[in-house]
């Protein structure tokens, strides 16, 4: 502490009595630690304090005109000057009612005369250590008002710029994606099978590239709470042979065999058609990715209690125990060791939570090591109104 | 045959447009500013109007304002943009647009959209 602050941090005392001898004693205990002012009576102890403005004012109760209980009611009824606290110091504090009437009306604490050095010392000494924390807390929460200035000031700025890479990237990939598959749809002339397969993967890795703006663009907005849903009544059998006949090529490329079960009747829902099909397409993009060979297999059951559970099960390399437990964490991957058998953003678990939440279902992972792995939702047919994040 | 007006500053994205409806018996005029795009539009008979948002003067939401303001509903204005984050799609449908095709493009879904306008 240098010095400046210790000067500060001298104690404002307003001692207030009528009789200058016992003023007169106060400030002889309390000089060489306070700041000292005086009054004589209840009139000047809230003009003096009004002006003043001290940490601390030693109020004596029995004056004439203007008793220390009046004064101190007084002083509860100015803004300015209604929290500073206040010890009563009286010789009447014999009985314990006169305490209690003088706590009642607001006063921080008592003292009987004559005064005990000591106790004086140490009740203001608590009043000091008080003050001390009180500012502290001030300056905390003025730095966190600043903090949070800047912190809202930062989140708007996080929104433009992802606003406008989100723009900036998915120009040029227009460009790239569009004359790739121009050219596989064989506009400008015919490609043989090696250009065929090349542009392929020009056209694979640009729609991977626009999968990952994708990600992190919905991933933000959920995070900032402004994912808006899009409710409609639609067939979800259907929903899901759409997903299943957009995979069929990709698995038969693979060598899978993809199966898909679903119930007899029209399974009607009320819910996020895109945000379902966000989900369950990436099940099946991952089983896809993980799985070399076998079958991936996808089943829609009607549940009881108005819900649906679908899920996909894959024959592939399934995940370890201590891997379950980060699975629905964003960025991770497992076996991130640079090895990147498996490409990917490490998001799309983590985005298949958050979007099962948002749409009121849950989701659940079951993996045996080695054998394969099985991902499902399971969702309301209706989604409550103001939809979930439950 | 049925005319287009493209208004798109970005060259590399007009041809591909231009390379696209080419596959079809439609006639492609084109603007690289969001002005030009009014100008033509109040010139030429027109069957579509295929309009990016990002432009170098007025934007494709004002100039569509603009299209509406001077020419009325008859002519479908299709928005064309990178702009895809919550509400650019709503922006656009308030502004005046027809429809709204997000970038990257898919060419056979593009096509096939702009085919219903025709």
């Amino acid at each position: 502490m240098n010095l400046d602050e210790e000067r500060t941090d001298l104690m404002k005392v307003l001692v207030v009595d009528d009789n200058d001898d016992n003023v007169e004693l106060i400030c002889q205990i309390l000089e060489e630690e306070c700041q000292i002012i005086t009054a004589n009576s209840g009139r000047e102890c809230l003009q003096k304090a009004e002006k003043e403005q001290p940490d601390l004012i030693l109020l004596d109760v029995n004056m004439p005109e203007m008793d220390g209980y009046e004064t101190i009611q007084r002083m509860k009824q100015a803004a300015a000057i209604k929290d500073i606290p206040v010890i009563f110091v009286s010789a009447y504090y014999t009985e314990s009612d006169m305490v209690v009437k003088g706590l009642e009306q607001g006063a921080f604490d008592y003292l009987t005369k004559p005064v005990d050095e000591d106790i004086l010392l140490a009740k203001v000494h608590v009043v000091k250590r008080i003050k001390q924390a009180e500012e502290k807390v001030l300056k905390q929460k003025d730095e966190l008002e600043r903090a949070n200035v800047r912190l809202s000031a930062a989140d708007k700025l996080k929104s433009i710029f992802l606003a406008s890479m989100s723009h900036e990237l998915r120009t040029p990939l227009n460009s790239i994606i569009g004359f790739t598959s121009l050219m596989l749809m064989e506009v400008p002339g015919k490609i043989n099978e090696e250009q065929r397969e090349q542009l392929n993967r020009v056209k694979r890795n640009g729609d991977h590239l626009l999968e990952l703006i994708n990600d992190v663009l919905d991933i933000s907005k959920i995070e900032a709470g402004k994912v808006e849903l899009g409710i409609s009544e639609f067939d979800l059998s259907e929903l899901i042979v759409e997903m299943i006949n957009s995979i069929q090529p990709e698995m038969d490329r693979k060598g899978l065999t993809l199966k898909c079960e679903l119930p007899d009747a029209v399974v009607t829902i009320l819910s996020d058609r895109r945000r379902i099909q966000q989900v369950i397409m990436n099940f099946l993009s991952n089983a896809l990715k993980f799985t070399d060979q076998g079958k991936v297999e996808c089943k829609l059951t009607e549940e009881q209690s108005n819900c649906v559970t679908i899920s996909v099960k894959d024959t592939g390399a399934g995940i370890q125990d201590d891997d379950m437990k980060r699975l629905f964490e964003p960025f991770q991957q497992i076996n991130m060791d640079y090895t990147n058998n498996y490409k990917g953003t490490g998001l799309g678990l983590y985005l298949c939570d958050k979007l099962t939440h948002l749409i009121g279902g849950s989701i659940e992972a079951k993996s045996e090591y080695g054998e394969g792995s099985e991902f499902s939702i399971t969702l309301p047919l209706t989604i409550e109104e103001g939809g979930a994040g439950k | 045959m049925k005319k287009i007006l493209l208004i798109e500053d970005n060259e590399d994205n007009a041809f591909l447009f231009r390379t696209l409806i080419a596959t079809r018996d439609y006639q492609l005029i084109e603007a690289r500013t969001g002005l030009q795009g009014v100008e033509l539009a109040g010139k030429e008979e027109l069957d579509l109007i295929l309009m990016d948002i990002q432009l170098p003067d007025i934007n494709g939401l004002e100039a569509t304002r603009r299209i509406r303001d001077a020419q009325g509903e008859e002519t479908p204005i299709i928005a064309v943009t990178s702009y895809a984050m919550t509400g650019d799609k709503e922006r656009c449908l308030l502004a005046g647009c027809n429809g709204y095709i997000e970038k990257p493009i898919n060419p056979q879904d593009f096509l096939h959209d702009i085919d219903k306008y025709l």
